[in-house]
């Protein structure tokens, strides 16, 4: 390139344009390696991220997407890079230049031992400059620029994640020294023949000043990728922890629920077998008083055993994506009518219902709830014959189901008391019942990610109505 | 006449055995029950061992899950992998209801396992059903010679 010898502000900025339009023609100069593709590319001393003791960022992101990140504004250039862990350890170390790769190699070669005690002799002078140039940005949480021991500059930037600095990421920038007393000196320090470096010097091309400034720009972009990807993969480890946690908390809390169940239900067996033993044995020889306390005590323990069976039902409701499949609702109701036949027949009641939708649920849960549903219908009737309708529509993300009846209906002053464990409104001597099954249906439907809720009038019917989101329109989040 | 047959029962809790005694009590063919009140005993009683030295081998094992010290489902592994005690079928008769209890069961090899109830005319049921499927409609390997 031929230099003006005027030196004229108007032809300093037409040649730097012209520049411009060379590089952006010419793209990638010659003599250079693109980084672009490299992405292992060895060092004749090895890897050095192997020594990576912090492993934060290295992790994170990985070799493969971390040397793409780097690729990405190194191809501006033609130097090298680094990406060093809060510790100063290598997360990621690029050199494209046949000049820094040859500076860096030269320097390595002044110290003695593997690696690890390179590093830390202070002869590696590529190292130390650019391990110094990243340290100065991360304590003073600022860009740093400062001269490198191998004669060109370096540009560090801290990166956060999180408001927290983890690292810093540089790369190195600008000519090789032309000047004879400055390629001096740097043939001294390396310990290498002045001829070698200004031949090298001379093979560099130099990039325009835009260039490099788009590189740094980039540099500040790609620090805060990483501390995002940083970031995000600490979450996503925080997330998985915690559902791995809930998962076993739920699990115990399950084997407890079944322990407790069992061990109350031991001795309520004991009591209710030998009453029925003891009235076996001495029906006859009893008065009529001790057959009727033989029944309350057994009536008692019934109930007794109902509540448990009530509690362990409730308490073994848990959210279990994997059990969830399709399930078609029209013959999970028919199936639900059919086991409450002794009922029906009891009560002279009709179930009847409308097409219903298939929806994605867990079958044995969903079975409970229009048990329930359909079984107090059909409980808390009025002095017709209880009917129960069950219906569908459709909203925009969620089925909505109704259970109606035309029973004893209940004041909506207790429409939400219902829903409670073990909340009644009506004596158990008159309607038998644990008080649990709405709240039973209340926890399966909550699991299932719906609501449930009652319209009610005291003696014109009760219409229970719940949602479950659909998730078959949401296919994606279904298979995530 | 026909032979007795023997059935053990291993069962911790004193009345539940008795209230099973109870209910064999009403069975049709003659049948002896010897009840055990734990795993170390169980295994003592079957392998011959100590006091037990001469205790008949049960055609029927009846087993609760919740013993103390070595629990039922210790008691059912080692009795399905000892080649001489695996054939003789293993009724686990229990009140848990637990998933996880009755997959451990069955992949231990337990021959069936049944949820006492909580009635006691169905338990007579049960029981009932035990005797004539196990003791009547199945054939049982013959006893083998013990040494």
């Amino acid at each position: 390139m031929r230099r003006s010898k005027i030196p004229d502000n108007k032809i300093q900025t037409g040649l730097e344009q012209l520049r411009q339009i060379e590089w952006l023609l010419k793209g990638s100069q010659e003599g250079t390696e693109p980084a672009q593709g490299k992405s292992n590319p060895q060092r004749s001393y090895g890897d050095l991220t192997e020594l990576n003791r912090e492993r934060l960022i290295l992790d994170s992101l990985g070799k493969d997407v971390l040397n793409e990140v780097i690729s990405d504004y190194l191809d501006l250039l033609d130097s090298s890079a680094a990406v060093y862990e809060y510790d100063g350890s290598y997360a990621s170390g690029i050199f494209t230049s046949s000049w820094c790769r040859f500076m860096d190699e030269t320097s390595r070669n002044l110290c003695q031992g593997d690696n690890k005690e390179a590093l830390s002799c202070g002869q590696w002078h590529c190292h130390e400059s650019c391990w110094q140039t990243s340290k100065t940005s991360m304590d003073s949480k600022q860009p740093a620029d400062l001269e490198c021991a191998g004669g060109i500059r370096i540009y560090a930037v801290p990166i956060f994640c999180d408001e927290k600095i983890i690292g810093s990421i540089n790369f190195g920038y600008g000519d090789p020294p032309t000047d004879e007393s400055k390629l001096q000196e740097l043939a001294e320090r390396y310990g290498v023949p002045v001829q070698e470096l200004k031949t090298r010097a001379q093979q560099y091309r130099s990039r325009p000043t835009f260039i490099i400034e788009l590189a740094k720009r980039r540099l500040a972009t790609a620090a805060k990728l990483i501390g995002e990807m940083v970031q995000r993969r600490q979450a996503e480890e925080r997330y998985r922890e915690l559902s791995h946690q809930l998962a076993q908390s739920n699990e115990e809390l399950k084997q407890f629920a079944y322990a407790a169940a069992h061990d109350l239900q031991e001795p309520l067996r004991t009591v209710v077998n030998y009453v029925s033993l003891l009235s076996r044995r001495y029906q006859d020889k009893l008065d009529n008083k001790a057959d009727k306390y033989i029944e309350n005590a057994r009536q008692g323990a019934q109930r007794m055993q109902a509540l448990i069976d009530d509690l362990l039902q409730y308490a073994t409701v848990q959210y279990n994506q994997g059990a969830f499949k399709q399930v078609d609702l029209s013959a999970l109701v028919d199936r639900v009518s059919a086991n409450l036949r002794i009922t029906l027949e009891q009560t002279g009641g009709h179930v009847s219902r409308d097409e219903l939708p298939i929806i994605e649920a867990e079958e044995s849960q969903l079975a409970q709830v229009f048990q329930n549903l359909i079984g107090n219908g059909l409980k808390f009737h009025s002095s017709e014959p209880p009917a129960v309708h069950v219906s569908s529509t459709r909203g925009e993300r969620q089925w909505q189901f109704s259970v109606s009846d035309n029973g004893m209906g209940l004041n909506m002053e207790y429409s939400e008391r219902i829903f409670a464990l073990f909340r009644r409104l009506v004596t158990s001597d008159e309607y038998p019942g644990t008080g649990m099954g709405l709240a039973i249906c209340k926890k399966i439907i909550e699991h299932h990610g719906g609501r449930i809720w009652v319209e009610s009038e005291p003696g014109k019917g009760s219409t229970f109505f719940f949602t479950i989101p659909d998730r078959t329109s949401t296919t994606d989040y279904k298979n995530g | 006449m026909a032979e007795q047959s023997q059935i053990l029962l291993i069962e911790d809790n004193a009345a539940d055995a008795e209230l099973t005694l109870e209910a064999f009590k009403q069975s049709r063919s003659p049948l002896i029950v010897n009840v055990v009140r734990n795993g170390v005993e169980a295994l003592s009683y079957l392998r011959h061992e100590g006091e037990f030295s001469a205790s008949i081998p049960p055609k029927l094992i009846l087993l609760d899950l919740s013993l103390p010290c070595k629990d039922g489902h210790d008691v059912l592994a080692e009795l399905k992998t000892d080649p001489r005690l695996m054939s003789i079928p293993v009724i686990v008769l229990t009140t848990s209801r637990n998933p996880r209890d009755i997959s451990a069961a069955y992949k231990s090899h337990a021959n069936c396992y049944i949820r006492k109830p909580l009635d006691f005319d169905r338990f007579l049921a049960i029981i009932e059903a035990i005797e004539s499927f196990w003791l009547e409609i199945v054939e049982l390997p013959a006893k083998e010679e013990t040494r």
